[in-house]
């Protein structure tokens, strides 16, 4: 799944906004963003958080730089792990030509030693959106983690599985009415780009707009469409 | 057993007190606190290596009487406050987990 292939896949399947989140990793976004650019797709900037509680933590940055500097400080609290590719495959950074251009040598799979709560703070401190992922999942929501969302983190949005309808998880978790619903397609193969996507309904697709579609300011809003109904896609 | 018995018996150290005169039924060992709430009996103690803050809403809400941290792993003071308020017992095994059940399962069983 290179960054050019992830790209070309989302502007086939006419997806005007794509964000790409590698897990505690942040450098095939700088390939990602510049052919998002090239080809009209707009690219955010972000990454996936593994906290010390195995909790999957969303980070969404508005520039590029941000991201990348708070890759550089959340680095240092992965454990010094090195990959073993036999097991868990090369750690590839690819350019926009698909050249492989650098290697990660650092096991990305770990969890980071950094507490949820740190790793909110720490997001917000960079000026990211911070988006607990698959709240829905028994390994690593935050649900499933840690019993429940915790009140004092201020979430304003949560991402729900495309396993899960939105109306399946309020019936589960009636708690999370209070929260701007996401439902992202957690893509890890070209295919399942889109397959769930959330539409904001913004003035233009930057992070800004974003924000503040989660929030309801004024006309803006957002609404889960799934490409493919998730009825049909059990069968 | 009353708790009491059970941190001399282990060698706990405590962090938070609450009461420790309360009987111990049985223990219940996860760091999922979903599993927590779904498997926890009232009167359990808890053994685990999760340290986040919502470990004291959890055994507050299943009625657990007191949390065990293994392996040596300290919460941070806040969490040690929360314990404290909500009269959770808090306590610490240098142990690993394996091992802090292991001890525990015996002394609860000579118990009979």
């Amino acid at each position: 799944m290179s960054p050019l292939r992830i790209v070309e896949e989302a502007r086939r399947k006419g997806i005007h906004m794509i964000a790409v989140t590698d897990h505690n990793a942040c450098d095939n976004v700088v390939y990602a963003k510049r052919i998002g650019d090239r080809m009209g797709v707009k690219v955010l900037p972000g990454m996936e958080l593994q906290t010390e509680e195995e909790v999957h933590l969303l980070a969404y940055f508005e520039a590029l730089e941000v991201a990348l500097s708070f890759r550089e400080v959340v680095y240092q609290y992965l454990p010094d792990v090195k990959n073993n590719p036999d097991y868990f495959g090369d750690q590839v950074v690819v350019d926009e030509e698909e050249n492989v251009v650098g290697f990660e040598e650092k096991l990305l799979l770990n969890s980071l030693s950094l507490s949820l709560d740190q790793c909110v703070q720490m997001v917000r401190d960079f000026g990211g959106l911070p988006i607990p992922a698959h709240v829905d999942r028994g390994s690593f929501g935050v649900i499933g983690q840690l019993g429940f969302i915790p009140d004092r983190l201020a979430f304003e949005a949560v991402e729900v599985s495309r396993a899960t309808s939105l109306a399946e998880a309020l019936k589960t978790w009636p708690e999370l009415s209070q929260y701007t619903l996401l439902s992202f397609s957690d893509a890890h193969f070209p295919g399942d780009i889109g397959a769930v996507c959330t539409a904001f309904y913004m003035e233009s697709p930057t992070f800004d707009e974003v924000v503040r579609c989660i929030r309801g300011e004024g006309e803006r809003r957002v609404r889960i469409e799934y490409l493919v109904p998730l009825r049909s896609r059990e069968s | 057993m009353r708790l009491k018995d059970i941190i001399e018996g282990l060698g706990l150290k405590v962090l938070a007190q609450g009461d420790v005169d309360r009987e111990v039924n049985w223990a219940y060992t996860s760091d999922l606190l979903s599993d927590v709430m779904a498997g926890a009996q009232p009167g359990d103690l808890w053994l685990t290596i999760q340290k986040h803050m919502n470990i004291v809403a959890v055994a507050k809400l299943k009625d657990l009487t007191g949390i065990v941290l293994a392996k040596g792993i300290r919460p941070s003071e806040e969490v040690v406050a929360k314990a404290e308020k909500e009269g959770i017992p808090l306590l610490i095994s240098e142990y690993p987990l394996f091992e802090v059940c292991g001890r525990l399962y015996e002394l609860l069983k000579e118990e009979g």
